[in-house]
Parts: structure tokens; C-alpha cells; sequence
């Protein structure tokens, strides 16, 4: 007997642990303010850097949500996992169910994590922060003394872990439609025994 | 009469699995969540703001200490000569109509800069004459409260040659930097306001 495994859910799960080291190194988004750099900034739902000046800033607040990504992914994958080796249990599909939101999760956090921080500075600072490739952004007159315009060079990219999340949320997704084939085969291969008798189930 | 004994079956025990994990996952979903930011509430309770706003950011807003403070001068004063340059020395080459000149830049933060670029017109201060165009050839690195050399250089006009043809004992000249546009570390800085220089001496050597 040949056992069920969900194997796209499986390599899901693991991609989600692979997403989860190289986020801590490579970052999702980066920001690179001056040349050479003045202030960078490295977002990635696991990972804030924020450094001006050579001085690393952290933010209590992302870092708790970036822990929160962090074992959020975690138990994704670990569940993914259990799942993944036990597709046809009658409590998989609530492991299937919770495991292939995760990475989806973190990813539209980080969307609106980037858009979020781009298009608040553009409202609030009127600051033109380009959301991929190169840009000069002119500071507002009253932050410079008269008879002097400032820019600042600044360079904006996404980073490969973020083609890797998305490449592990469809993972995760084709995994969700391929435990309904599975479902499907188990059901089909299921002996088919009469039902017992009401009088029978209910005495020894 | 007899007792009668319930005997779940394998649908019932699926039941309570799935109500099981199903619980599981909901208290993993908050004890992610819940569990981090928590514990940062907690551990700022005493003031809230920290949460979002790092200590460095904290003290420059209040005025307490700087990302990029300058380095104090040996007389206690702040030196405000950052980027101002101070004529050192300069060298013409009368074949070629070109010109360096040399000037002493200092970095007053305690933060390595690296000057990309420095593109100015060289006018008379006296009569705003355009006498050259000067531009830094290679980008120059100016560390942390040192100061460094930084060579300029550039092609005269005929209204420079002019002046020194009609003013022969003259042996220097006060010349003002325009249009400046210096490039550090990727910050562009325009002055539209000229710099004044000071005199430069006019020397073939």
C-alpha cells in the first residue's frame, strides 16, 4: 500500500523554511539613499533594517511584527508539513487550510508594508520615493537655506526573495488544488461497507 | 435492563480531531500574533511612544544628540567650514589654457564622505567676468573630522587671458565660485549663490 503525500505541499513547506533563512539575508525591498550610502532600508516581513549614518535603527513595534511573520511562516511550514505527509486524515483539511495562508499573508503584508511606507512619505514629506529603480529626489525649499537646492540619489529594488515568496505562495496554492484531487482519490478508493444498523453503532 | 455503552465511531473521533486542531491552530494564530506585540506593549508600558519611534530618532527630536554629530575643534567651537573650500595652491599650464587649483576641504562629521563631483564657474568677483570652468576629476574621500586636498581643475576663457594680458602687474586675482554643484555621498547640492574664494595668485608655475 503505497501512502497518500500532498508532494506540491510538501515542497511548499519546505520553500517556506528556504524563504524563511534568505529573508534574514537578502532583503525583500531595498532603499538605498546617497552614493555611497548615507541610509539604507532593507524590508522584508521577517527583517527591518533601518540604517542612517551608519547607525542601526529598530523599530520596537515592526520588529515585534516582524517576529510575528516569523513564527506565523514557521508554523506554516511545520504544519504544511504535517499536512503534507498526512493528506488524507480527516483534520487535514484544517492544516491545509491554515498552512497555505501564511506565506500569502506575509506577502500582502509586505505589499502594503512597502506600498504603505512610499506612498505615506509622498503624502506627508512630498518626497518622491521611486518604488523600483533609480530616482533624485528634490528636498522641499524650507529644508534647505536660501539660494540652495538639495537632492538626494536614491536607488529602489525588489529583491529575489520576494520572486521566491511569490513563487512559494502559488506553491502553496497549487498545493490547496491538488489536495482536492487527492480527496478525490482517496473517496474513490474507499471500500464500500453497508451501513450498520442505528441500534447497532450505538450498543456493544 | 441492561447498560448500554456508547461506542464512537470513526466519524465522531474525525469530529473531534478536526474541532481539536482546529483550536490549536486558532490559539497558534493568536499566540503569533498576540504573543510579540504583546510583549513589546509590555515591555514599553512606561512610555508607549517608544514603540514606534526608535531612542536615536527620540533624542534628535528633543534635540539631545545627533545621527551625524560634528566633531568639536580643539577650541570648543563647532567648525562651520564644511565643504566651504580654502584655497591652498593652484598651477596654470599657458600651452594648454588649463588650470588646477588646489583647495582644503574639511568634513566636520564624524561620518567618511566621499565628494563625487564639484562642477563651478570661476567668475572676477570684481566684475563677474567668467573666467573658467572648473570640475573635479575623480571623486575624493574626505574621512570622519580629517580634512583633504582636493584638486580642481579646468580650461580659462579669453576673458581670463584678457585680464592678464591688461593687468600685467597684477600678481593675483579675487575670483568668486558660480553655479556651483557639488555632489556628496549622492547628495546634490546647487548653490545658486556664489562662494567667494579670495585671491589667487597668478603664477605660470
Amino acid at each position: 500500500m503505497t501512502k497518500n503525500i500532498n508532494t506540491v505541499g510538501l515542497v511548499a513547506a519546505i520553500t517556506i523554511f528556504v524563504l524563511i533563512i534568505v529573508s534574514y539575508f537578502a532583503p525583500w525591498w531595498q532603499l538605498i539613499v546617497g552614493n555611497p550610502t548615507l541610509a539604507a532600508i532593507n524590508i522584508s516581513p521577517l527583517n527591518l533594517y533601518l540604517s542612517i549614518f551608519d547607525k542601526i535603527l529598530t523599530i520596537p513595534l515592526i520588529w515585534a511584527i516582524n517576529i510575528s511573520c516569523l513564527l506565523m511562516l514557521l508554523a506554516g511550514g511545520i504544519i504544511m508539513t504535517v499536512y503534507s505527509l498526512a493528506p488524507t486524515k480527516t483534520y487535514a483539511p484544517k492544516l491545509l487550510g491554515y498552512g497555505y495562508k501564511q506565506p500569502l499573508i506575509a506577502v500582502i503584508l509586505f505589499v502594503l508594508e512597502v506600498l504603505g511606507l512610499v506612498f505615506s512619505v509622498r503624502a506627508f514629506t512630498g518626497l518622491e520615493i521611486p518604488l523600483m529603480g533609480p530616482g533624485l529626489i528634490a528636498l522641499p525649499s524650507g529644508l534647505a537655506p536660501g539660494g540652495v537646492s538639495v537632492s538626494v540619489n536614491v536607488e529602489a529594488s525588489f529583491g529575489w526573495p520576494f520572486f521566491l515568496a511569490i513563487a512559494v505562495v502559488v506553491l502553496c496554492i497549487t498545493a490547496r488544488l491538488y489536495h482536492k484531487k487527492i480527496a478525490k482519490t482517496t473517496v474513490n478508493n474507499l471500500p464500500t461497507t453497508p451501513t450498520p444498523p442505528a441500534k447497532e453503532s450505538l450498543t456493544s | 435492563m441492561g447498560n448500554i455503552y456508547l461506542k464512537p465511531n470513526e466519524y465522531c473521533i474525525g469530529i473531534l480531531k478536526m474541532q481539536l486542531v482546529g483550536v490549536i491552530l486558532l490559539l497558534i494564530s493568536i499566540g503569533t500574533t498576540v504573543g510579540p506585540i504583546g510583549t513589546v506593549v509590555v515591555m514599553n508600558s512606561n512610555d508607549l511612544t517608544q514603540i514606534v519611534i526608535p531612542p536615536e530618532i527620540k533624542g534628535i527630536l528633543n534635540g539631545e544628540s545627533s545621527l551625524i554629530a560634528p566633531i568639536q575643534s580643539e577650541e570648543g567651537d563647532f567648525n562651520i567650514g564644511l565643504m566651504v573650500p580654502k584655497f591652498v595652491s593652484s598651477t596654470f599650464d599657458i600651452t594648454a589654457n588649463t588650470y588646477s587649483v588646489t583647495v582644503n576641504v574639511t568634513n566636520i562629521l564624524n561620518y567618511d564622505l566621499t565628494l563625487n563631483s564639484l562642477d563651478a564657474t570661476v567668475t572676477a568677483t570684481k566684475d563677474n567676468a567668467e573666467l573658467a570652468t572648473i570640475h573635479l576629476s575623480n571623486p575624493i574621500a574626505i574621512p570622519a573630522g580629517d580634512w583633504s586636498m582636493v584638486t580642481v581643475s579646468g580650461t580659462w576663457t579669453q576673458a581670463a587671458e584678457d585680464y592678464y594680458v591688461n593687468n600685467p602687474d597684477a600678481s593675483s586675482i579675487n575670483v568668486t565660485l558660480a553655479n556651483a554643484k557639488i555632489d556628496v555621498n549622492g547628495v546634490v547640492v546647487q548653490i545658486s549663490e556664489p562662494i567667494e574664494i579670495g585671491e589667487i595668485p597668478l603664477t605660470l608655475k
